[in-house]
């Protein structure tokens, strides 16, 4: 199935673009996603554990179970003042 | 010519009533850097009867590129004695009371106390972890703002009906100077202040239980619905009946 990855802020900086397009196995979680995001992508080491994590615009948790044309919006704290 | 708040008061669902709301508003701002800079302006202009301010810090000549409050000729002065000078000038019918303190766990019950709105201006995830304690023990709503580069984000927490902060960031990274364009707290400081105007006076939607995600590299901005966590080690899901 397909999902839609969309970066917010920092991570899109760092990755260099603001999402895309990946291809996982049915059933897989938000969790599932992010590590493997996190081996693809080792920049992103340094907000692992801080995520925020977005499904359809509404925040979940690791255990949320993906769906074909979902979008996970990945969003790291910031405490700038 | 208008009177003082007559450009507001002609609101649709505002009124006198609105004012007058505003005028019996008792708010605490924590914080009086870039965010703190123009919740406190923009407060104080809307007329909100009392404001009180904490901010341990001196002004800095680093600090003058986004914290609009304060002057060249501030440096070395604590922030407090700026903003309370700027203020006052501002509106002179604002009851100022300031704070030179740091807000920690010893204090924070004590400065949080006799308010009705804490608006959350700090810079580091620490002092929030403690200001959200305090909020979610008294009961008063806290509004939230951070910003770094020139994003920025906004939520307004209130205890029992929506998430808290730290159902929002259950852990949070080491805590570091970030790089600020100023304009860019100034954008989120406005929002921070519309929206304790707008709750105050009871109009529009606010934010809660949403985060707003403000991004100024690409003039994006976006809501995300917050999830209230049962496990949140501070609120305890007490938005959804949770125990405590």
């Amino acid at each position: 199935m397909e999902i839609y990855v969309k970066f917010y802020s920092g991570i899109a900086r760092k990755i260099g673009k603001e999402g895309f397009v990946i291809e996982l196995p049915s059933g897989s979680n938000a969790g599932e996603l992010l590590e493997l995001l996190y081996d693809q992508y080792p920049v992103l080491a340094v907000f692992k554990d801080f995520l925020v994590v977005a499904v359809n615009k509404k925040e979940a948790v690791l255990e949320r179970e993906l769906f074909a044309g979902d979008e996970v919006g990945l969003m790291p704290p910031i405490a700038g003042g | 010519m208008g009177s003082r708040y007559s450009r507001q008061i002609i609101m649709d669902g505002f009124g006198e009533e609105g004012q007058e709301k505003l005028s019996q508003a008792r708010v605490l701002i924590v914080g009086v850097g870039g965010l703190g800079s123009a919740v406190s302006y923009y407060l104080a202009a809307a007329g909100i009867g009392s404001i009180s301010l904490v901010d341990p810090d001196k002004v800095d000549v680093s600090n003058l590129n986004r914290q609009i409050l304060h002057s060249e000729y501030d440096i070395g002065v604590l922030k407090i004695d700026s903003a309370f000078e700027k203020l006052s000038i501002l509106n002179s019918e604002v009851a100022l009371d300031c704070h030179p303190v740091k807000l920690d766990e010893d204090n924070a019950l004590e400065l949080c106390s006799g308010h009705d709105i804490i608006v959350d201006c700090l810079d580091n995830f620490a002092s929030r972890y403690v200001l959200n304690k305090a909020s979610l023990e008294l009961g008063i709503p806290m509004f939230h703002g951070a910003c770094q580069g020139l994003e920025g984000r906004v939520s307004v927490f209130v205890p029992g009906r929506t998430a808290c902060f730290r159902c929002l960031y259950p852990r949070a990274p080491t805590d570091r100077v970030v790089p600020v364009i100023g304009a860019a707290a100034g954008v989120v400081g406005t929002l921070m202040a519309a929206e304790v105007v707008k709750y105050v006076v009871g109009i529009g939607e606010v934010l809660l239980n949403y985060l707003l995600l403000f991004d100024g590299e690409i003039m994006g901005i976006e809501k995300i619905e917050l999830l209230v966590r049962t496990d949140c080690p501070d609120c305890h899901g007490r938005a959804l009946g949770g125990a405590e």
